[in-house]
């Protein structure tokens, strides 16, 4: 297995003058199972093709187990890849296609049958070896893809959404049978979704990116519990975070210019977003002193264990502009659509941004 | 009902009868088309088993008797034998050279993205407009200056350079539609860009290879012009020249009959195989629309 380290990496397609990528740098630990994940066009996918050599890099250097493999041709960088489409050969069989690699590679017949089948029973597949992959489910072709990779032991394994396009219950169980395989093989994993939830159930580390840029780069937890920004920070989570336009003086926060009765953070007089995520915001009396805004219950949505409350607010006061936020309430304590709830917000739960820059001024 | 209803009632009933009057005139215009062939192929059929005494006296009738001595007459007329075997010979060493040299041509100019490659493509597309008349005697005199011409060699090469530009047209823009992830599988797992081509691409093209090839060997196959002009021994000549010494013979002996025979042997080869592998073809071709 191997290191992947990124050194400032940086991809401008050519007729373009934004850059896909900008800048990247960060390291992939040996073995370590990392998720790329961010909104469409931020640059993940580009970022792993640099890495399989399908792209080349601008500016900046990819380097495994520390040696600078800019240069060196996709198949030599004994690097496999799990395509978002699959990309079996529709002509050959699930054995061919999962012994295609060791056959370029002149791995002896008999050699290369064993190993075909150690993966084939590995994946479950060994009952489908004859088969050509337009016979198989969407499940078994994943399945093949997978064995594609990992039958010739490659340092490191990249995958390009390969679940997006199972159905939901299948996406689920292969996102458990890919972080047990990639533990099994204790395997160097670098992993593309824009789904958040595969991104922090799967890696050891994710790594966000938002328009070429590498926002934060952490164990899942800690992006939840510490976003570096506010992108960050509204991306993951699911209802995401409710930002709220604030401003602070002399130790006193404000929301709109409502004055928060809790003591506000050290954090020095200015503009401040406030990040609370829904199962921080808590519904009370329009008249208790928790209550730092009214707001009025506008969509109720049953999940069963929980339930998530829409409220219209001043629209002025939430980012993005819209005057909408969300609070998760146990299922019993749900008020009626249509009425006036007040909102508390515990400020020793909530994140601070910067209102200018976005970045982090202090978290919890 | 509302004014506004009765008018979207009206238009939409407007359009339904325009598309109505569009599809049937469209239906008829095909029909038409496939009984007027239909009916030629069948007469010409007809013709070649009746006597040259009854042929013209009822157009439509069926034969007597089956005349299998039209077909013997024909055989020799059309010197079959030969003429069947130099044209086997030059249509399908033609039609494989094409295809030999077109597939990789198309391949590189529709995906490795080098420069030129569009202006290249728009080349080979021109080389398709170039009509075959106009190159006939440069074509001559180079064979003739290599010693080819009068040789079933210098015909299939000139075969093979008249073919290329539709072929690689044609290969280019099914190349095109096959997926790029495949080829880039295919790499990652160490294959280079000749065994990509051989391994994957190559097979994918399958379906627009046979439809390409099935193109260019009927087109070849009744190809005339190159044929009279390149070739002069008896011994060299296709069936389409056969088919020519035939009507000639006819002029003197008015055995018409004869010659429809002529006409069906020659077609019937094309007709069958074009029948039998109509599906692929139109996959072939088709592929790239609905990817």
């Amino acid at each position: 297995m191997a290191s992947i380290s990124f050194d400032k990496v940086t991809k401008r397609f050519p007729g373009s003058e934004v850059k896909a990528l900008s800048s990247v740098s960060f390291d992939i630990g040996d073995g370590e199972f990392v998720v790329l994940v961010g909104p469409s066009g931020c640059g993940k996918t580009t970022l792993l093709r640099i890495v399989a050599g399908l792209e080349s890099a601008t500016e900046g250097r990819v380097l495994i187990d520390g040696k600078d493999i800019s240069r060196v041709p996709p198949g030599d960088r004994n690097i496999a890849m799990v395509f978002q489409n699959y990309a079996l050969f529709p002509h050959l069989t699930v054995e061919h296609n999962i012994g295609f690699g060791l056959r370029i590679r002149g791995v002896p017949k008999a050699e290369r049958k064993r190993k075909v089948r150690e993966a084939a029973e590995l994946l479950e597949l060994d009952q489908y070896l004859d088969r050509r992959p337009g016979e198989l489910s969407g499940g078994q072709r994943q399945r093949v893809a997978m064995g594609r990779a990992i039958v010739r032991r490659p340092a490191a394994f990249l995958m390009d959404e390969p679940l997006s396009n199972l159905d939901a219950k299948l996406r689920v169980e292969m996102r458990a049978e890919i972080s047990r395989l990639q533990r099994r093989l204790g395997a160097t994993m670098v992993y593309v979704t824009h789904d958040q939830t595969e991104a922090m159930t799967m890696g050891d580390r994710v790594a966000v990116l938002d328009q070429g840029l590498v926002q934060q780069v952490a164990p899942p937890v800690e992006l939840y519990q510490n976003p570096a920004n506010v992108f960050v920070g509204g991306f993951i989570g699911a209802p995401r975070m409710n930002l709220l336009r604030g401003t602070c003086r002399g130790g006193t926060l404000r929301i709109g210019d409502r004055p928060v009765r809790q003591k506000a953070p050290n954090m020095g007089d200015g503009e401040v977003l406030i990040g609370a995520r829904p199962e921080d915001v808590e519904l009370v009396s329009p008249e208790s002193e928790a209550a730092v805004l009214t707001g009025r219950v506008a969509l109720v949505e049953h999940l069963g264990k929980e339930t998530h409350v829409h409220l219209d607010i001043d629209e002025s006061l939430t980012l993005p502009d819209g005057g909408n936020i969300v609070a998760t309430s146990a299922p019993l304590a749900v008020p009626q659509e249509g009425a006036v709830v007040g909102i508390g917000i515990d400020l020793h739960l909530t994140h601070f941004f910067a209102a200018d820059s976005g970045l982090s001024m202090r978290a919890h | 009902m509302t004014g506004s209803g009765a008018n979207r009632f009206q238009t939409g009933v407007a359009k339904r009868l325009y598309r109505w009057l569009w599809r049937g005139l469209g239906g008829a215009f095909v029909w038409l088309w496939v009984a007027f062939s239909l009916g030629i192929l069948a007469w010409i059929i007809l013709a070649a088993f009746k006597r040259n005494d009854t042929v013209f006296a009822d157009l439509w009738s069926l034969p007597d008797s089956i005349e299998g001595e039209n077909f013997s007459d024909a055989w020799g007329l059309l010197n079959l034998a030969r003429t069947s075997f130099n044209s086997v010979l030059t249509v399908g060493g033609g039609t494989f050279l094409t295809m030999a040299v077109s597939a990789p041509a198309a391949y590189a100019l529709a995906r490795m993205g080098f420069r030129g490659a569009g202006g290249l493509t728009a080349f080979f597309a021109f080389g398709i407009g170039v009509p075959v008349h106009s190159i006939v005697i440069p074509l001559f005199l180079g064979l003739s200056e290599v010693g080819l011409s009068n040789s079933l060699t210098g015909l299939t090469i000139a075969y093979v350079g008249v073919s290329i530009p539709f072929a690689v047209f044609l290969m280019t823009g099914f190349f095109r539609s096959l997926p790029t992830e495949l080829e880039e599988a295919a790499t990652m797992e160490g294959a280079k860009p000749v065994r990509v081509f051989f391994s994957v691409m190559l097979p994918l093209a399958k379906p627009g290879m046979v439809a390409t090839s099935l193109i260019v060997a009927v087109g070849l196959w009744n190809e005339f012009l190159l044929a009279l002009t390149l070739t002069f021994d008896e011994a060299k000549r296709t069936i389409g020249i056969g088919l020519l010494n035939t009507f000639g013979a006819m002029r003197y002996t008015s055995n018409w009959v004869g010659l429809f025979a002529a006409v069906v042997i020659m077609i019937v080869p094309m007709t069958v195989l074009y029948t039998w592998m109509s599906r692929r073809i139109i996959e072939g071709l088709t592929v790239g629309a609905t990817r």
